[in-house]
């Protein structure tokens, strides 16, 4: 027999943005009340993203460009709905808190609205679709095909994911909780995110854990509590 | 929660989504036969439990997502030393009651897209790696793609699959009798492309790989854990996966861009052929025998070119070529370079078939044991040229500064050279940096042809004029998969730009 307490034990010796992505996708993908629509961790050319209609379809739009002009394909989008309402928000994720840079929120959010030299998602079709446990189909009506073009109860947020340094803690007592809030509040303030995630491991095993911050817009949402108490660990 | 299991695997990837496929595929009971216990351990490095089925052991997978950086790599140990060149996107090993890993189990790719063009070479090197190191290898990919225009707002053509890649696999799975498996997804645009008549595999609706994979997954994992007589062989599933890789090479082999001329008219491909070509390889695989017959696509060898081969085109552009390499070396081996009956008859007697025929292509395509001859009707990577002393002398010509070492590795006159030089003419190098799909070009003309592709015969002459003049540095530095990837499979490259070479 194997003891899975002896496997548990292997770690990395890094986790940096990857460790920062399986954390986000992970536990997303725990909490059905949302639904991840894309996740793209370094290394990865998965190209299609998938927006759930309050209806339960589910529209896939492939084909986007890896590094769109003045605008940034993200590491994830995570969606919630609620109601009639479709609210994504637009992840990306680096290695450092200092990686952010001043045009990530702009940047993000022109993914989906576009910028001069480059139709958003939101402008573009959606080719396929599937409702739950069916196989995807072929979308022949073009009407059907851009319904989010013209979608009026969408909401975009973006949000900035980072790994703390040191990002690995033998002990969490020796995370400085303080200093790192600090850090990150002015951070989203300054870059006028919608949230800011920090991601670091600790113990034997590297267990991951979080913290979070969020401007006061979003911070009220259902969307952020839905959010925090899954992505808080 | 179980704190032992009777056996333990690790599920390294490049990132947690591609370990989670393979998971996935165990996830599917019906076909598995492994169930779903429990996850355990941290989030992002989850532990997947499993109830074997068929004889209620727990079975333990742990995800090991990232493998690291080139030279990087993030895990105590190294999983793609000495056996990968290029990372491939998962690769599954077993652990011991020692905590010692096994050589991988198996190795998978997945792709949600058709590559286009020369892109479908890129993953070639690693499908030839997995196979020399015994480890088979399962790439998932769509059965068709369909090109967009540039903002994808509007549909242009189907994508098709690359016959020569299929082939390519089929060859390395009877040469090395390890599995080499292409394994098709279903998607939306197979309708659309059914609905527009689109060339489509045969039966396509009823292709049923991936079930036949995960089929055969399990059972190798299932192999590894209790040794290799304790279940019935998976000839059903890997039987079903080879016909329809049988089928995807025998639809598209004799279209497009292809029109592979050799192995269109191959018995293996003949369409009553076909099952028993499938049988026949997952038979000898599973029962470790390699049979010799006519159903084998890696034994075709250079007679085959001289009976079933085509005459040789390349394209060259002059911004990016040299004129010596287009006047003085393309154009001696280009056919369809030759417009007029007058140059024909010269091409031909420089090559020693002299002719006053009014018809000089008849006369060609009768001397094909005498003149450069390839697999391809269309434009083609590369040549098999018979007359090595007469390709000395065009080479000697082009590059005067090269060696009589070199030169002797092309045509030795104190030697009995029988064998065919086979010629590889690669770009290598874009303004950018060298072309990734060329990295994955020559393994992908082994595993077309691993009988003839050796390094004793093998010849690469790099002719873009972006090659670095320090590329002898760079091919010593042995970490330019280009460049690594040349020195494996070659015995001689020539690179036009510096008009030197190495013997390799």
């Amino acid at each position: 027999m194997i003891d899975l307490d002896d496997i548990l034990q292997y770690v990395p010796s890094q986790h940096g943005e990857h460790g920062v992505d399986s954390v986000i996708h992970r536990l997303c993908n725990k909490n059905n009340s949302m639904h991840e629509s894309y996740c793209n961790p370094p290394g990865a050319s998965w190209a299609e993203i998938r927006i759930k209609h309050p209806s339960g379809k589910l529209y896939h739009w492939d084909h986007i460009p890896r590094a769109p002009e003045k605008a940034k394909r993200p590491d994830s989008i995570i969606q919630y709905n609620e109601n009639n309402e479709i609210h994504l928000l637009s992840i990306e994720s680096k290695e450092k808190i200092t990686d952010a840079y001043p045009d990530m929120n702009e940047l993000l959010k022109n993914f989906f609205t576009g910028s001069k030299k480059f139709d958003g998602l939101f402008n573009r079709p959606a080719w396929h679709y599937n409702t739950a446990n069916s196989t995807p189909s072929y979308i022949q009506n073009s009407k059907e095909q851009y319904w989010l073009k013209d979608y009026k109860q969408r909401f975009v947020y973006s949000g900035f994911a980072f790994s703390f340094e040191p990002e690995y803690y033998a002990d969490i007592s020796n995370f400085d909780d303080s200093k790192w809030n600090k850090m990150m509040v002015e951070k989203i303030k300054h870059i006028d995110l919608d949230i800011i995630i920090g991601v670091g491991w600790h113990g034997i095993n590297h267990l991951p854990f979080t913290r979070i911050v969020a401007n006061d817009k979003f911070a009220v949402t259902n969307f952020y509590k839905i959010l925090n108490s899954t992505l808080l660990i | 929660m179980n704190s032992q299991v009777n056996f333990c695997y690790r599920v390294y990837g490049d990132n947690i989504l591609e370990c989670e496929l393979l998971i996935d595929w165990l996830r599917q009971p019906t076909i598995s036969e492994f169930e779903f216990i429990e996850e355990i351990g941290p989030v992002d490095r989850p532990i997947f439990i499993f109830k074997d089925c068929l004889t209620t052991k727990l079975f333990a997978f742990q995800l090991c997502p990232f493998y690291g950086g080139t030279k990087n790599i993030i895990w105590s140990t190294n999983q793609l030393e000495g056996i990968f060149n290029e990372k491939p996107d998962v690769l599954l090993v077993q652990i011991n009651d020692k905590g010692q890993e096994s050589k991988p189990i198996l190795v998978a790719e997945f792709d949600d897209a058709l590559q286009a063009g020369n892109q479908s070479w890129q993953r070639a090197r690693r499908s030839v790696d997995s196979a020399k190191a015994g480890i088979p290898y399962f790439y998932v990919l769509p059965i068709i793609g369909w090109e967009r225009d540039s903002d994808g707002k509007s549909l242009k053509n189907p994508r098709y699959q690359n016959a020569g890649i299929t082939i390519g696999q089929l060859a390395l799975s009877s040469y090395y009798n390890i599995p080499s498996l292409q394994i098709y997804k279903h998607t939306p645009w197979e309708d659309i492309a059914a609905n527009g008549n689109h060339t489509l595999p045969k039966n396509f609706k009823n292709f049923s790989s991936l079930q036949s994979a995960i089929a055969y997954s399990s059972h190798l994992i299932r192999e590894s854990a209790y040794g290799e007589s304790s279940f019935l062989k998976p000839l059903s599933a890997l039987g079903n996966i080879f016909n329809e890789m049988f089928i995807v090479t025998k639809t598209y082999c004799d279209f497009s861009e292809t029109h592979l001329t050799i192995h269109r008219s191959h018995d293996a491909l003949d369409d009553k052929n076909i099952m028993t070509s499938a049988n026949h390889l997952a038979c000898n695989i599973l029962n470790k025998t390699q049979t010799h017959t006519k159903f084998r696509l890696d034994q075709i060898t250079e007679s085959d070119f001289f009976i079933r081969g085509t005459l040789f085109h390349k394209d060259a552009q002059k911004k990016t070529t040299t004129n010596n390499f287009r006047n003085n070396v393309l154009k001696k081996i280009n056919w369809k370079e030759n417009a007029s009956l007058q140059e024909k008859t010269n091409w031909l007697a420089t090559w020693g078939v002299r002719t006053n025929s009014s018809d000089p292509d008849s006369i060609a395509l009768q001397n094909l044991s005498k003149i450069p001859v390839t697999y391809k009707e269309n434009k083609s990577e590369a040549v098999l040229i018979s007359n090595r002393q007469v390709f000395r002398e065009i080479i000697k010509t082009a590059y005067p500064k090269l060696n009589s070492t070199i030169m002797d590795w092309i045509y030795d006159p104190k030697k009995n050279q029988k064998t065919s030089s086979f010629f590889i003419p690669l770009y290598g190098y874009k303004p950018s940096g060298d072309s990734r799909p060329d990295r994955g070009l020559i393994p992908s003309l082994f595993s077309m042809f691993p009988k003839i592709l050796t390094k004793q015969n093998t010849m690469v002459l790099m002719y873009s004029i972006h090659t670095p003049p320090n590329w002898e540095k760079i091919l010593q530095g042995n970490s330019n998969q280009l460049w690594t990837a040349i020195k494996e499979f070659c015995g001689l490259i020539i690179v036009d730009k510096t008009g030197t070479g190495a013997l390799l």
